[in-house]
């Protein structure tokens, strides 16, 4: 119960391809999840609870906004095994990040 | 008050004072739980023993209908028959929990409208696996309070390096998010409410407020129609209650130790079985006074420990696949098969099974005279 409010940020919802969502309605998710792989504009991240692990792929833009440890930094400073939580804003074309947030580093 | 009544109070009151309290069997709720933790355990538990239907969400994969078919012997919370199947791949010494592939419980089953749609019986084996586990039904007495064991206890135990040179090297496994880990034969789940949550999902195929989606089909989304109960299929007070049914499940009450069995609980300790089988954890803090420090007899130290190459199944998380949780030694004397995949069908089997860093453990014990075998077997049983 008291791990239930983590347990709730940590999971997510995993999308159906092809939503459809109409532009006006881009509904925004965040996510807290351990980094999977990063990619050039792309992110995939483990999100789970107990044994049902789930991942997720999101993409990323130049406006993107990625910050660590107080600053600034660049997506391709982030390594598999790091914890980072995601605002991201689903469109018809799948998730995007507009931030993404390096909460740990892999141990 | 009638008369039976009366004099069953009496010796009640007799027996509190002479400090003998009734005790615990199997599936019985935790003692000092106040009246509102008492009603939410008998109403979670008709949760944990409800009967899924695909009208209710049940699948469309799922390996049983509900938490007490494979969780009921020989109380509900208990063991079952029901074994499961794990994969994942190791590569590279890193483990790949093959979330892209469905995740690492492969359900047996499917709801007629999957089979209708695809065919299939079951979970695709996930082609990138390198190895299959099977995980027996254990008993979930007692986890609320091994929930309850602050995480300092824990790797205060650790000793990675064998800098004791005891030829144990106890570590911690880790969540993906790097908590760690104490639940599930590869300590692989760092909390119970997390384990419980995903179980609904993992085990009967049943989304809610901590697990929103449905998994995926070996990576392919479920086909249109196959699920049509919205998600969340259970709400937040369903999981809570099921919650609080496991983590209020009392350990039982070992049996009292005849003379055989006292000298067996030395043995145990003498041989070196306690070294990771650690007979008594204390509890830190919690908003359940029933789970506020208290020692119980738990006889787990929640570590990894290599097994040996006989043991070894899948890897999960840091654990390597020769590398188990120990055991906790709960409700011994109603199991009827021992190890994670029930290989055992004695308590001796299951000893002679050990290897890795209990191989100086289970070395002493085979060497121990017939009788003080027995003894130790003895002492096993009462727990
Ligand atoms: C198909 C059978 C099956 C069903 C259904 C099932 N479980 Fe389990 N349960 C298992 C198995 C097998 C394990 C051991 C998993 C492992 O070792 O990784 C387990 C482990 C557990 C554990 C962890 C025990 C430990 O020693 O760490 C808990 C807690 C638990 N189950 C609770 C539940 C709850 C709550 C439900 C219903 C929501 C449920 N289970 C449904 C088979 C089942
Ligand atoms: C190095 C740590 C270690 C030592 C030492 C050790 N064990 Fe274990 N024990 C484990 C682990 C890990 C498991 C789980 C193995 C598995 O499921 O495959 C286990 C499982 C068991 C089980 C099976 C429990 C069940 O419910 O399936 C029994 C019984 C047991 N141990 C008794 C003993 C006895 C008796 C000794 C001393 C002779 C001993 N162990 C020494 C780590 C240890």
């Amino acid at each position: 119960m008291r791990n239930l409010t983590r347990a709730v940020a940590l999971t997510a919802i995993l999308l159906a391809p092809g939503a459809a969502l109409s532009a006006q309605r881009e509904l925004p998710y965040t996510f807290q999840g351990t980094v999977r792989a990063v990619k050039a504009g792309a992110l995939d991240l483990i999100i789970g609870v107990g044994e049902a692990v789930r991942v997720v792929h999101m993409r990323t833009q130049s406006a993107t906004a990625v910050f660590g440890e107080g600053a600034s930094i660049a997506l391709g400073d982030l390594q598999p095994g790091d914890v980072v939580r995601a605002d991201c804003r689903l469109t018809q074309a799948g998730l995007i990040a507009d931030k993404i947030e390096l909460k740990r580093r892999a141990p | 008050m009638n008369g039976a009544r009366g004099w069953a109070a009496v010796a009640l009151l007799i027996s509190v004072a002479a400090g003998c309290e009734r005790p615990l069997k199997p599936g019985d709720p935790l003692r000092g739980l106040n009246r509102a933790e008492q009603d939410r355990f008998a109403r979670g538990k008709v949760v944990f023993d409800s009967t899924f239907t695909p009208e209710k969400g049940l699948g469309p994969l799922f390996n049983a209908t509900g938490c007490g078919e494979c969780h009921e012997e020989p109380a509900k919370g208990g063991s079952g028959d029901e074994v499961e199947v794990h994969a994942t791949a190791f590569k590279g010494r890193v483990c790949d929990p093959l979330v892209e592939e469905g995740g690492f419980v492969i359900q047996q089953h499917t709801t007629p409208a999957l089979k209708q749609a695809l065919g299939i019986d079951s979970e695709p084996f996930p082609p990138s696996a390198t190895a299959r586990a099977m995980r027996t039904s254990p008993v979930v007495f007692a986890r609320g309070l091994l929930d309850a064991v602050p995480e300092s206890v824990i790797l205060a135990y650790a000793d990675p390096e064998d800098k004791n040179h005891d030829g144990i090297a106890g570590r911690p496994n880790r969540f993906t998010d790097g908590r760690v880990g104490r639940f599930g034969r590869k300590a692989f789940v760092p909390a119970l409410d997390e384990f419980n949550a995903g179980a609904f999902s993992a085990e009967m195929g049943i989304t809610n407020p901590a697990v929103r989606t449905e998994e995926t089909i070996g990576g392919k989304p479920i086909p249109a129609g196959v699920d049509p109960v919205p998600e969340p299929e259970i709400n937040q007070e369903e999981l809570d209650l099921t919650d609080a049914f496991v983590r209020l499940l009392a350990p039982p009450t070992p049996l009292k130790l005849g003379r055989d069995g006292r000298r067996g609980r030395e043995l145990f300790s003498d041989i070196g079985c306690a070294a990771c089988h650690v007979p008594t954890l204390r509890t830190g803090d919690s908003p359940i006074a029933a789970l506020r420090n208290k020692e119980f007899a738990a006889y787990t130290d929640l570590l990894l420990h290599d097994m040996g190459p006989d043991l070894a199944d899948i890897c999960l998380g840091l654990a390597k696949p020769s590398d188990f949780r120990t055991e906790p030694l709960l409700d011994l004397r109603d199991a009827k098969h021992f190890l994670h995949d029930g290989r055992a069908a004695t308590l001796e089997q299951a000893i002679e099974g050990h290897g890795g860093e209990a191989t100086g453990a289970r070395d002493r014990f085979k060497g121990l005279p017939a009788a003080d075998r027995a003894a130790l077997v003895a002492f096993l049983k009462s727990l």
